[in-house]
């Protein structure tokens, strides 16, 4: 499918935001800061245009060096990032569950890099995993990403109403804006290193992939903080 | 903001600052401002005068830079490679969507 901009309408709260959809599809922004961070925390909200089990899928969230040869390519310059779905490399299986519904990944999520073909990634099968699909529910994530020698230190933070799983642009924006860490309705998930450096390309560009055509990903705000330059 | 200038200077901006001095043992240094443009100075690269010191200036901010896109000024329809995604804050340029 192609990327495209739909409407998506929240009937309980009734309010329509606009949203890209992307299925086998990764979206690259270079920041206006370009890779002269230390620290940088990348916002996602979204939700899964699904129901039900979503097979073999990988949903990264990280940067990357420039926008031609991001995470989803088969030669990646240079990514650094975490995937939600991951159980042991790139690619796992999302599970659906009772509740509104929610999606538990197979084995937890993983840091990872990719440098040309090659990953390489730390994981738990710890941390569990709540995203929310249908039409009224949305979900937020937080990735920190901290530079360090060798070791880059990575956090993930999620919206934590998990029982009252809306989203709103307000409240995501208010997350964003508050600095705080964890941001500002939010909690950490999992925090862990991995050494990782710019060698192969300066890590400039906000990248988001997610692989699966068949069901996509509704992304409904992006952003980008630069914590400590 | 945070201002650092050989040799070693550290301060943080609470108020405008009108004037620079440090004394170290046998050397004054100086910079009062008066001989620069009224303006952003950037990173401080332009900030050459004054007397005393071992080349410009580096101003470091650290105020927050943050970049965001909500998508809601877009009209609904595909985006194709994303060229046309040209909104949003802070970002350098539209942004790359790749179909595989």
């Amino acid at each position: 499918m192609a990327a495209s901009i739909v409407a998506q309408h929240f009937a309980l709260d009734l309010i329509t935001d606009k949203v890209l959809t992307l299925g086998n599809e990764e979206y690259l922004r270079t920041f206006n800061f370009g890779s002269s961070w230390t620290k940088v925390r990348l916002g996602v909200m979204c939700s899964i245009n699904q129901i039900s089990t979503v097979p073999a899928v990988t949903f990264a969230i990280g940067v990357c060096s420039g926008k031609t040869n991001g995470v989803g390519a088969a030669t990646t310059t240079n990514f650094v990032g975490i995937n939600l779905s991951s159980d042991t490399g790139i690619t796992g299986t999302l599970y659906a569950n009772y509740g509104p519904p929610w999606y538990a990944s197979s084995g937890g999520l993983r840091i990872f890099k990719k440098v040309g073909s090659t990953v390489t990634s730390v994981g738990t099968n710890n941390s569990f995993i709540l995203m929310y699909s249908a039409a009224d529910l949305r979900y937020c994530f937080f990735v920190d990403i901290t530079k360090g020698n060798p070791d880059y230190t990575l956090a993930l933070h999620r919206y934590t109403q998990i029982f009252n799983p809306y989203l709103d642009t307000p409240t995501f924006n208010a997350a964003v804006n508050s600095i705080a860490t964890p941001p500002v309705s939010c909690s950490t998930v999992w925090t862990t290193t991995l050494a990782c450096d710019e060698s192969a390309g300066a890590l400039d560009t906000f990248n988001v992939f997610w692989s699966n055509s068949a069901n996509w990903l509704d992304v409904g705000s992006l952003a980008a903080i630069r914590l400590i330059p | 903001m945070i201002s650092l200038r050989s040799p070693e200077f550290v301060a943080t901006l609470t108020r405008q600052i009108a004037a620079v001095v440090v004394v170290t043992s046998g050397s004054v240094n100086t910079d009062d401002f008066e001989s620069y443009s009224v303006g952003a100075v950037g990173d401080g690269s332009s900030l050459t005068g004054g007397v005393g010191w071992n080349g410009a200036t580096l101003i470091v901010s650290w105020v927050p830079i943050v970049a965001t896109e909500d998508f809601e000024s877009y009209s609904v329809g595909a985006v194709f490679n994303g060229s046309n995604l040209t909104n949003g804050a802070n970002w350098n340029g539209a942004p790359v969507i790749w179909n595989y």
